[in-house]
């Protein structure tokens, strides 16, 4: 388990984060999302021992990171921008992390080296940014760890790998268990992938809940009726967004969508029915929710 | 899957393998530079040495680095810790690279350790292989090694200062976000404790006369500073430390080991603590930015306010106006600077915050240069020990010259071992313990002090009395309370100078300390000892006299108690000329052990009032010397030409040549020269016979010259001399020639 208390870091005079508190439960994917400069990449930072909490902790497994080798051992970060030892090949980063991380398991390396279409011979460096993302995926997932911390991680990947790249992630999280937080811009990426979302910004934590839950708060229904009504009529409903066409009318409404389709049946509809609501929609009226305009925060 | 974790040993050598095997280019390329600029290059400058093709100095307890080897790899020294460390401490200065060591588990110590494990591996197998050549090239080259095993020593040597260097730049690397930033610390680490003491000590040695702060005996323990950079080829030579023979340059070593390990240490401590948000910012260690900042506004303030001072009010004028120029233009040049290095350490500076540094600089450097000028004046300058509590000086000169004879050379101590080119000496300093004698030398130390006072408010004015010849004075107080006072002078008064030696000349203790012949103590080194006639035309080896002790014994002790008892006017001045001389010698040795005499010679005269020394001279035979017998001159010329004489005005006199630069021949071609050109003045037919002689003389007018006959020369004996006032007009100078040697004098013109 990942569990954030009280988390500060700041940059001189800018603070990072700020009386962060998360938790992240074991064989989770959690997905975390946030503005440009919300503190995703130092929470990821402060997570995998990059640095050091200016106040509050940041623990894994009851375990303070920093400094900790046993605990870092258990935990693989790919970083937004990749670093790998000059002029190396793949094989020669496989063997420095099969140097440091006792879990490295060259059986699954070997079957990843067939898996990904890269060569293990060539030097990293002439690889495309996709390419070397993938590299990294690969040695990240070598090296067996128990929490996978990836920030950007599907960046420049083409649609082929993205989906294997989720199915090897979600396969490790059923096989053993694995934990893994991913920060990215791409809602409908997490959406697919992410059992757990949390939205950064400022530097603390605004909501961190369980996707289904997050969608069960809300539902989109599109219904005609034959009457003229206005939004204002539907009074027993919570409205968070409603658009008019003539005579139907879309809405995004707080709370069960089947209740909801019920109290609409008193205004005797020509039609009603519930349209799947994405996380981004999901997002979008959580955030106006709360006051934020969302235009400025989502991208 | 089950798994074993890694333990913190297995981590830290695998990746230090790890970490040689990415640098193997960087250890062959290595290995490259330094066999050929080592081992190769010094092997032709062995090969030079033992065919006798060229004269070099070897240097190192081996003496196996030449000249320029000794160059090359003082360059290694310096420059590979810089490249190493930038390569191998990349984590510490790039994000990225941060990002993934960082989250290795492996603790930031571990890496660190790897780091400077790694980086002296790397930086050691170049040159373990260039000392396995250079051992190979001496067999090939047949050159002598001082000891092969002495060779371990320079490697042990050479390797500790590149971890000296090391330390230091890993510690900047570490307190430092960029490459760049590490590399212009560490610079600037290194060369400011050199800039420091370099100002700090011309400034005392400005303001305070005779004051000579041995800032370098605190700084040049420093490992960085740039006068130590070949400290670890000299240090066993005695070239850091002029005392204390072949260990002179262990505390230096000490104090490299320790002073590394404790940067070292601080590198350790502080990784833990530096943020790792630092790589690729312009974030750094405060501290050493605060001392950095602080060391380059304090010698640069100094530096620029001597300048201006001396420019304004000229050197040597330590006139108040001159205090206060340098004060001021202290404080600007220091605002200046360190406003500067602000701007640049913080890459742009508002203007508020640039006035405020700037005005906080100013104040102090005007604060600390004034107060460095009023301990100068009030605290050094003037101060002389109180005679009751100093329980030993030591007084020297360089100039310790009378009558134009060194008679204040003392003896010369052996204090180093043996180099190729020669053997490296120090003169033995006469001590004064008796009271009498420390209050004559704190009383000449107050006539100094007072001298110099006078020449700060007038300034060197006095064409004759201040003739511009430089005397250096050393004046050492050891104190009862077990502290030392130094001070030097260099001295311009002659006639103070000639003043001061005539008062140290009276006094027994320094007579019988600096005339190694009248001390028992150095009677064994005396081995050659002969009786010169006055003009040193005749000598008589006295060296059987001196193995029968008891008559040797008693001519030297009647022969000090009479030298002694003189007025010292009389040699100083020359108003006598000596009847005879005793001249000895130590010859030279084989080899010697430090603390050795290796020089013990001098000339003592011997006047016609010394009775006693006199009678015993006649009583043991030698009394045909005391007179003055010209049978063997055979050819004597008086003349006003001043070619044989010195133009040294040492004491405001002229000094007979003692060299004989010139052959008897040349000194012959040249009397017959002069002789004919005084009956013809020289005509274009003379001149293919001019040509013949050897001595240059187109430049020197026709000389007044006569030839004297030896009735004449009787005569002249009372009027001879060696030294003459260099004001003294029509000066004539005497020219005896025997058959194989020839003898020049003053003639005193007013007798």
């Amino acid at each position: 388990m990942i569990e954030a208390r009280d988390l500060e870091k700041r940059f001189g005079d800018k603070i990072a984060l700020q009386g962060m508190n998360l938790t992240i439960q074991e064989g989770s994917i959690y997905g975390l999302v946030g503005t440009n400069g919300s503190g995703k990449s130092t929470f990821l930072r402060l997570t995998s021992g990059v640095y050091y909490p200016d106040q509050g902790s940041i623990q894994i497994e009851g375990r303070d990171v920093y400094e900790d080798c046993g605990i870092k051992d258990k935990i693989f970060f790919v970083p937004d921008e990749l670093y790998f030892l000059p002029h190396s090949t793949l094989e020669d980063m496989a063997r420095f992390y099969a140097s440091q991380y006792s879990g490295w398991d060259w059986e699954y390396y070997q079957k990843l080296c067939g898996f990904f279409p890269i060569s293990s011979k060539a030097r990293l460096n002439t690889f495309s940014k996709g390419m070397q993302r993938q590299a990294a995926i690969m040695l990240a997932l070598s090296a067996r760890s128990s929490y996978l911390l990836l920030d950007e991680a599907f960046d420049g990947l083409d649609p082929v790998i993205r989906s294997a790249v989720r199915r090897l992630l979600v396969d490790e999280v059923a096989q053993r268990n694995l934990t893994v937080v991913i920060s990215s811009h791409n809602l409908r990426e997490l959406e697919d992938l992410c059992d757990h979302i949390g939205l950064l910004h400022n530097g603390s934590v605004r909501f961190s809940r369980e996707l289904d839950e997050l969608k069960l708060g809300f539902c989109k229904v599109q219904a005609a009726f034959s009457a003229e009504y206005s939004a204002g009529d539907f009074t027993g409903i919570s409205i968070m967004r409603c658009e008019k066409r003539g005579s139907l009318f879309n809405m995004v409404v707080r709370g069960n969508s089947q209740q909801v389709l019920e109290y609409l049946q008193q205004f005797q509809p020509v039609f009603a029915e519930s349209l799947p609501l994405t996380l981004e929609e999901v997002f979008i009226h959580e955030m106006e929710g709360i006051g934020y305009d969302y235009n400025s925060i989502l991208l | 899957m089950t798994t074993t974790a890694f333990s913190f040993k297995q981590r830290f050598f695998r990746l230090y393998r790890s970490v040689l095997k990415q640098h193997l280019g960087l250890i062959a390329l290595l290995t490259a530079i330094t066999f050929l600029s080592f081992p190769v290059l010094s092997a032709v400058e062995m090969h030079q040495l033992v065919t006798g093709a060229a004269s070099y100095r070897m240097y190192g307890m081996a003496e196996i680095y030449g000249t320029s080897s000794m160059w090359t790899l003082t360059l290694y020294v310096l420059l590979v810790p810089f490249l190493t460390v930038a390569l191998l401490c990349q984590p510490l200065h790039n994000k990225r690279a941060a990002d993934m060591y960082h989250s290795i588990p492996l603790s930031r110590r571990g890496l660190l350790g790897v780091w400077i494990t790694a980086g002296m591996t790397i930086m050691a197998i170049p040159l373990l292989v260039g000392y396995a050549g250079i051992y190979l090239a001496a067999l090939m080259t047949r050159y002598q090694i001082n000891h092969p095993s002495l060779i371990l020593w320079d490697v042990f040597l050479c390797l500790l200062t590149l971890f000296c260097v090391m330390s230091l730049v890993t510690l900047c690397a570490v307190c430092t976000g960029t490459a760049f930033d590490c590399i212009v610390f560490s610079i600037l680490t290194m060369a400011l404790p050199t800039a420091v003491t370099s100002s700090l000590t011309s400034l005392l040695r400005e303001f305070s006369n005779g004051y000579r702060p041995n800032l370098g005996g605190i700084f040049g323990r420093f490992p960085f500073a740039v006068n130590g950079w070949f400290s670890h080829i000299n240090w066993f030579e005695g070239r850091t430390e002029a005392e204390g023979g072949v260990w002179a340059g262990v505390p230096n070593i000490l104090a490299w080991i320790v002073i590394s390990c404790i940067l070292t240490a601080v590198s350790f401590w502080y990784i833990r603590r530096r943020k790792n948000e630092m790589p690729g910012s312009l974030v750094r260690n405060r501290y050493l930015e605060s001392v950095i900042c602080l060391l380059i506004t304090l010698s640069g303030g100094l530096a620029i306010g001597m300048s201006f001072g001396n420019a304004i009010c000229g050197p040597y004028v330590l006139e108040k106006p001159q205090w206060i120029w340098t004060v001021f233009f202290t404080a600007i040049g220091g605002a200046l600077i360190f406003a500067v290095t602000q701007t640049v350490f913080k890459r742009g500076l508002s203007l508020k915050k640039l006035l405020a540094y700037g005005g906080t600089a100013m104040a102090a450097m005007a604060a600390v240069s004034a107060g460095l000028l009023f301990y100068c004046e009030v605290i050094v300058e003037d101060y002389v020990p109180d005679a009751s509590k100093v329980e030993q000086v030591s007084f020297n000169d360089d100039m310790g010259v009378y009558n134009g004879l060194s008679q204040l050379s003392a003896a010369r101590q052996y204090w180093d071992r043996s180099v190729r080119s020669g053997v490296l000496t120090e003169d033995i300093h006469p001590v004064f313990t008796s009271e009498e004698g420390i209050r004559q030398v704190c009383g000449i130390h107050s006539l100094i002090i007072d001298d110099f006072n006078q020449i700060s408010t007038k300034g060197y004015v006095d064409e004759e009395k201040y003739n511009y010849y430089l005397t250096f004075f050393d004046l050492t107080y050891h104190l009862k309370n077990g502290g030392t006072i130094q001070r030097n002078y260099d001295f311009r008064n002659c006639g103070l100078a000639a003043a001061v030696l005539e008062r140290l000349c009276a006094s027994e203790e320094y007579i019988r300390q600096a005339i190694p012949l009248f001390s028992p103590a150095y009677e064994p080194y005396i081995q050659r000892i002969s009786l010169w006639d006055g003009l040193t035309l005749r000598e008589e080896p006295l060296i059987s006299l001196k193995q029968d002790g008891e008559k040797y014994r008693r001519l030297i002790e009647a022969l000090s108690e009479e030298f002694i008892a003189m007025d010292p006017y009389v040699y100083y001045n020359e108003t006598q000329s000596p009847v005879a001389w005793i001249s000895y010698s130590y010859p030279a040795q084989e080899s010697y052990q430090p603390g050795d005499i290796v020089d013990c010679s001098g000339s003592v005269p011997i006047y016609a009032s010394f009775e006693k020394t006199v009678g015993l001279l006649e009583e043991y035979g030698y009394g045909d010397l005391l007179k003055p017998d010209f049978s063997t001159v055979e050819q004597a010329v008086l003349t006003d030409s001043s070619r044989f004489a010195s133009y040294e005005g040492v004491l405001g006199k002229h000094f007979i040549s003692f060299h004989n630069y010139y052959s008897i021949s040349e000194v012959r071609d040249w009397i017959e020269y002069a002789l004919e050109s005084r009956e013809s003045l020289p005509d274009p037919d003379k001149q293919g016979k001019q040509a013949s002689y050897t001595i240059e003389r187109e430049k020197e007018p026709a000389p007044q010259i006569e030839e004297v006959s030896q009735q004449r020369l009787l005569e002249l004996v009372p009027q001879m001399r060696f030294s003459i006032e260099a004001k003294e007009e029509n000066q004539q100078v005497l020219i005896l020639c025997t058959e194989d040697s020839y003898v020049v004098r003053f003639l005193d013109a007013s007798l």
